[in-house]
């Protein structure tokens, strides 16, 4: 009976008893977090000219996210820098500055440079993280953006990223006379560089997970093949010894074997292939076409689109090609999947009479209620790829022609939630991008 | 034969019984549909929204109706306007008349009291006054005219000086018609306070329309991580102290619900970007001071489900 009476009064007990009132928050707003990135404590000069351009990457990183809204530092107060004082919050909360960041550079004897950064929060009134790096001078960009991943990660809890490659199709010359090229870059457009010439045509560049290597489809000779290249050495070869056109490939997720489509007497199957014993796999059959695979983060599953029910359409098949099944059943035309490295999400491209050309996302999962969502429209917009975080979309918007010139295509990366569209700077036109993962 | 007739006294009586039995439930139906469908009662009171809001009496503003000019216009036209003028243009000539007629008529009450005397003066002055009415017709004319001037000039500086507010009050009074009270009236001349007598009670807890308000300041300050993934499966409750002028004594994390899958940094974004809500919202406003001890403590409860759909 005692023991009876405790059980009830435990379940009974909450902070209803006391008559403490609850509200419930369901709305906020959707604001950048005012940052306030403090000028560099520097011990020299040469240390002066550093410090500046790593506070101006970092600003830009941040900016460009959309999430983050650098304060002018001509609205600064205290003038005090560096990560050695505690700083006046109150004056930092005065120019509304919810985030501040102060760094400090050092020269060390063995001719490296020391970079030291700290994270505070003006509201709460305590340092969030504090980190600093030992590099030779010309790998301060990538310090920089090593900064502002952490920075990313710390106040939004995704991973940041920005230290990261983009490889792309570097597109010029006239309408009729198209010439491309694989280029790369860092994600802010820096450090630009092609890989290949523009003799012959060159489609879908796709990064291995370590950054280190390249599959892309190449018109060599007349016949599109599929080959990977080392980027550091340059070299190259067809990858997978097909009767037919093999084209669309993509690496898994573990480097070790990569997937494509290949095309034979009027259809199109997925095939896998072993990167190290070149063994190949068909995972698809029938008459259809099935083409642009992708795989899930964890190498279990596999979405493409196919028409195998009339019209192109996305479907998810395990690794084995085993238990295929549809998941788009909008209106309209789905092609180029990418799976989210998150694994929750699945980018896609969709044409309709009604919207043209827009990309859109869909959950990954069957159980859940499939409801797409429309992130980019535009008048040709195509080929989504996701940042390793999976929260950020890229993708290359085309513009009408002009006349007798063709018209423009460029990069742009977009939120998941379809906020903060950015255009990435490149020299040329540029489609068919792809990001790295961060680079170690 | 014997038999003969019992057996069929049998299956005749079986035969009836069988009989009996289908009549009856074509009669009275199957035993299940006996049971009668209770009716659902559905309670309900009818409550005036001053018990639910709790609201402190407040100071009403009454707007003062104002009579339609061109209405009033159109009535004076009606009526004498020699004698609507003269109430207005005799006040400053009472005092003269007064005197001429005072020492005539009431003599005596002047010694004893002028204040009396002004006032039974003029009571009995307003029926001679009607009396006397037409002889100082053309005098009355000519003060009007001298007098009119001055406050139509006025006027008329006023007017000019507004003449598309003047232009605005024509059209609608014209559109009001001639009635000199309309339910249009929306101009208010005066204001007159008046308390509201409202069932206001200290002890009661917070009503709905002071927590919407306190919850609506601390929506305008919290900026959740939007797009992180798992985020609508995360709740945060925190719990806070509150000073006697709203502003944040302490906040303390009374529950966190972070399901399996769901990345601890993602949780934890989630309950710093609640915490900086509470704190950038203080000191909260529109708290009664009188009911401390009601909203001294209370738990928000952060729920960013609806947000990431």
């Amino acid at each position: 009976m005692h023991r009876l009476i405790c059980l009830l009064l435990i379940l009974t007990y909450n902070l209803n008893i006391y008559g403490i009132q609850t509200i419930i928050i369901d709305r906020g707003q959707v604001n950048p977090i005012p940052i306030a990135i403090n000028y560099c404590d520097a011990d020299s000069s040469e240390s002066t000219i550093i410090g500046n351009d790593i506070i101006k990457v970092i600003s830009n990183d941040l900016k460009s996210s959309g999430l983050f809204r650098p304060i002018s530092s001509s609205a600064f107060i205290e003038r005090k820098t560096g990560i050695e004082h505690k700083p006046l919050f109150a004056a930092w909360r005065q120019i509304n500055a919810d985030i501040l960041i102060n760094t400090t550079i050092t020269k060390l004897p063995s001719g490296k440079i020391k970079i030291s950064f700290k994270l505070w929060d003006t509201i709460l009134e305590k340092d969030l993280i504090g980190e600093f790096f030992e590099i030779p001078h010309n790998l301060w960009r990538r310090v920089a953006h090593k900064i502002a991943d952490k920075i990313y990660e710390k106040i939004t809890g995704e991973k940041g990223y920005f230290d990261t490659k983009i490889v792309y199709v570097s597109e010029s010359g006239s309408y009729f006379k198209r010439l491309k090229r694989i280029a790369m870059m860092d994600h802010d457009g820096a450090n630009h560089r092609y890989l290949t010439d523009d003799k012959y045509l060159v489609l879908t560049p796709r990064f291995s997970p370590h950054s280190d290597k390249i599959l892309y489809l190449s018109y060599v000779k007349k016949t599109p093949r599929v080959y990977i290249r080392d980027i550091k050495t340059g070299r190259e070869s067809v990858l997978g010894d097909f009767p037919g056109m093999s084209f669309a490939p993509h690496f898994s997720y573990d480097g070790n074997k990569a997937i494509m489509s290949v095309a034979k007497d009027g259809s199109t199957h997925i095939v896998e292939i072993d990167l190290r014993t070149k063994k190949t796999v068909k995972l698809t059959n029938g008459y259809s076409i099935n083409t642009s695979p992708s795989y899930s983060p964890d190498g279990k599953k596999i979405v493409f689109n196919s028409d195998r029910s009339g019209s192109r359409q996305l479907y998810i098949m395990n690794s084995d090609g085993s238990n295929v099944q549809r998941i788009s059943f909008g209106g309209g035309v789905y092609t180029a999947p990418s799976w989210s490295p998150r694994g929750d999400y699945i980018a896609f491209t969709k044409m309709t009479r009604s919207e043209g050309f827009t990309i859109g996302v869909m959950r990954a999962s069957l159980d859940e209620n499939n409801s797409e969502r429309i992130i980019a429209s535009g008048y040709l917009v195509e080929g989504p790829c996701w940042a390793q975080n999976g929260r950020v979309v890229m993708f290359a918007k085309g513009y009408p022609p002009v006349g007798k010139q063709s018209g423009k295509s460029r990069i742009y990366t977009i939120d998941l939630t379809g906020y903060n569209e950015q255009e990435i700077p490149t020299p040329k036109d540029a489609s068919d991008p792809e990001w790295s993962r961060s680079l170690d | 034969m014997k038999n003969n007739n019992d057996n069929f006294l049998l299956f005749l009586s079986f035969s009836i019984a069988i009989h009996l039995v289908v009549i009856y439930f074509f009669i009275f139906g199957l035993p299940y549909s006996f049971k009668e469908q209770s009716e659902e009662v559905i309670y309900f009171e009818m409550l005036p929204i001053s018990d639910i809001s709790n609201i402190k009496n407040q100071q009403k503003s009454k707007e003062k109706e104002v009579e339609n000019e061109i209405a009033k216009k159109v009535q004076n036209t009606k009526s004498d306007p020699v004698e609507e003028k003269k109430e207005i243009d005799i006040k400053p000539e009472e005092k003269p008349i007064e005197k001429k007629e005072v020492p005539e008529e009431d003599n005596k009450k002047e010694i004893v009291d002028k204040e009396k005397e002004i006032i039974t003066i003029k009571k009995k002055e307003e029926p001679k006054k009607k009396e006397v009415a037409p002889k100082p017709k053309e005098e009355i004319k000519k003060i009007d005219a001298k007098d009119n001037k001055k406050p139509k000039d006025k006027k008329q500086k006023k007017q000019n000086n507004s003449e598309l507010d003047s232009l605005l009050k024509t059209l609608e009074q014209s559109s009001e018609g001639t009635d000199t009270k309309s339910a249009k009236h929306s101009r208010a001349m005066h204001n007159d306070t008046q308390e509201s007598k409202g069932n206001y009670d200290e002890n009661l807890p917070l009503s709905i329309t002071e927590m919407n308000l306190i919850k609506k300041q601390i929506e305008n300050n919290w900026n959740p991580p939007l797009g992180a993934k798992d985020i609508s499966k995360i709740r945060v409750t925190l719990l806070i102290i509150l000073d006697k002028d709203g502003s944040l004594l302490d906040v303390q994390l009374v529950d966190k619900v972070c399901p399996f899958g769901v990345s601890v940094a993602s949780c934890n974004a989630l309950v710093n970007s609640a915490i900086i809500a509470v704190k950038k919202a203080s000191p909260i406003a529109n708290l009664n001071p009188v009911r401390y001890s009601i909203w001294k403590t209370f738990n928000f409860d952060f729920d960013p489900s609806k947000l990431s759909r």
